[in-house]
């Protein structure tokens, strides 16, 4: 898979956990599982599982330090020259 | 909390006793430089940076604001915040921390002000970023310390007042602080955070023990509160909007992101990232769980805020009351050492200096940051003792604040056409509506008044960038895109 579709998959999948964030489609009911898990906090917990594994995947894949150290090198090197009034 | 007077005492001696002590070593590293005083030498490796981060992130406004809204509004709370949160928070570190870890190393910045008024080549945005930081970092100081104070002083029993109990924390967070700094504060937070985790911990297996075991506790509660309520911040557009200001504003707290440019390396930040969501999850479930449990146990509270006070003195053994004087105690001060040491900080990096045109000697810019500490550990603790709101309420006003300096930090680190005009006009701008909004000026079609603020901000920052002149050369700009 190319880092650009790496980058687009990230976005989508961070859509969808905000698409399930927003669940005002599912219907509120007081039901308790196994006695003592109320489904409405099943359901965040179940989420949140989500996004970690989200977060796992994100920081191992998607992060790259790479990709940032050439943005920020790149704009530094340009504010420093600006700054002492010189060229590259 | 059920700890006798003497036992809060002596469990309050011990505490300042090892932050002291760990503020006392730090300082025989901390004041060789400013670098290493307020950022700990950029060298915090995982292990403290997640402590530091999440210690200073989570304050009383989970131990104790948090319990008080479920008490009233039930599990839904959880919902509103938790998950949003757990997932926002680590990414926005990737999205603006990373870079501004990166950002700051370069051009050798020690605040957030001072980076972006480098970035952009205006020292107009650091006086306002530095006006905006203060104007919404004191209140949120002012909560904590106000928080403290009220447990603190009704733990007692009466013997301490309220005032005495403020100046109490202040002076402690004050003293260590000063002492070592940006390496201080860090280790101080694993103690602290290690602290507050392990009694949050054990109020979710005692507390629930004591209430009959979890299925008793949830018979207990009125199934309204075990689902997401109607209206309020329950309203799909206003859950919207709060998730945006709750997942998106911890990065703009100044004493954040000083955080995250105390990193040793990108790899610290990873870490932190991935452990987040687990932590946090770990702190919310008993910090909701102890007010929807409250609700049943002590209906018609007057001040919701006291039930955390109330659950721990009625379910936990009178040994742990100390341990819960020192969680919230830990909680309040892992967020207001930071807080002093940044704010401290930015008065002279971002005032100061630039007036003077010139920078100060390496000791006297250490010396007049804790002189000027000394100055906003007053101030809060003036506003601690005459302001009378919720904590919940004073920490919203907050965090919808620090929301109106999202675009520009997003934007200052990310996007090489941002100009210092667009960060004017986008910190101006979004400020005025998030007031008008909070005036009821605005028609805001059923989202609060932070999101119309956002939208405006970004809106303004690209609008105004695009029209202005790019404050770096045309060859950045090309290379980025």
């Amino acid at each position: 898979m190319t880092r650009r579709s790496l980058v687009h998959l990230a976005w989508i999948l961070a859509a969808i956990l905000v698409l399930l964030h927003l669940d005002f489609w599912r219907p509120q009911r007081p039901t308790v599982y196994f006695g003592w898990l109320p489904e409405e906090l099943a359901y965040r917990l179940g989420w949140m599982l989500l996004a970690w594994a989200y977060l796992e995947w994100f920081t191992r894949r998607v992060w790259s330090s790479e990709q940032l150290d050439e943005l920020v090198e790149a704009q530094a090197d340009a504010v420093l020259d600006r700054d002492t009034g010189e060229t590259r | 909390m059920s700890g006798t007077f003497g036992q809060l005492i002596l469990a309050a001696v011990i505490y300042v006793g090892v932050v002291l002590v760990l503020g006392f070593v730090a300082t025989r590293r901390a004041s060789k430089s400013p670098t290493e005083y307020f950022l700990a030498g950029r060298a915090l490796g995982p292990v403290v940076l997640f402590m530091a981060l999440f210690g200073t992130n989570n304050t009383s406004f989970v131990l104790v604001g948090i319990p008080g809204l479920s008490y009233n509004l039930g599990l839904g709370v959880f919902g509103l915040n938790a998950p949003v949160v757990a997932l926002g928070i680590p990414l926005t570190f990737w999205a603006i921390g990373s870079p501004a870890w990166r950002w700051a190393r370069k051009l050798d910045a020690l605040t957030p002000a001072e980076l972006y008024a480098k970035r952009l080549g205006s020292p107009a945005v650091g006086f306002l970023l530095f006006f905006l930081f203060t104007l919404y970092t004191i209140p949120y100081m002012t909560q904590g310390v106000k928080s403290a104070a009220l447990i603190l002083a009704e733990s007692s029993d009466g013997a301490l007042s309220m005032t005495m109990a403020a100046v109490g924390v202040v002076v402690i967070a004050l003293v260590y602080t000063s002492l070592g700094g940006m390496r201080a504060t860090a280790w101080t937070n694993v103690f602290q955070g290690a602290v507050f985790m392990v009694f949050m911990a054990a109020c979710f297996f005692l507390m629930s023990s004591s209430l009959g075991g979890l299925s008793s506790a949830m018979e207990q509660v009125d199934p309204a509160k075990l689902v997401v309520g109607t209206g309020g911040l329950f309203a799909p557009r206003a859950w919207a909007s709060w998730g945006l200001v709750i997942a998106l504003s911890v990065i703009v707290f100044p004493h954040m992101l000083v955080r995250l440019m105390s990193a040793k390396d990108e790899r610290s930040l990873q870490t932190v990232c991935r452990y987040y969501p687990i932590a946090l999850a770990l702190l919310w479930i008993p910090a909701v769980l102890i007010g929807v449990w409250g609700s049943a146990a002590f209906p018609n509270l007057e001040n919701s805020d006291e039930i955390f006070q109330k659950m721990t003195a009625a379910h936990l053994p009178p040994a742990l009351g100390a341990l819960g004087f020192l969680a919230v105690l830990s909680a309040v001060m892992s967020t207001l050492d930071a807080q002093i040491l940044t704010l401290g900080s930015m008065v002279m990096r971002d005032v100061l200096e630039p007036l003077r045109g010139r920078r100060l000697p390496a000791g006297t810019e250490v010396w007049l940051g804790r002189f000027f500490s000394l100055g906003i550990g007053a101030t809060v603790l003036i506003l601690a003792i005459t302001w009378n709101e919720s904590i919940f309420g004073i920490s919203r006003k907050a965090f919808e604040g620090y929301l109106t300096l999202f675009p520009t930090l997003l934007l200052g680190v990310r996007w090489a056409r941002f100009t210092a005009a667009g960060a004017l006009a986008s910190m101006v701008i979004g400020n005025l509506v998030l007031v008008l909004g909070w005036m009821g000026k605005l028609p805001l079609f059923g989202f609060l008044p932070p999101f119309w603020a956002l939208v405006a901000g970004f809106a303004a920052a690209i609008g105004v960038s695009l029209m202005s002149r790019p404050a770096l050369p045309s060859t950045a700009v090309a290379r980025e895109e």
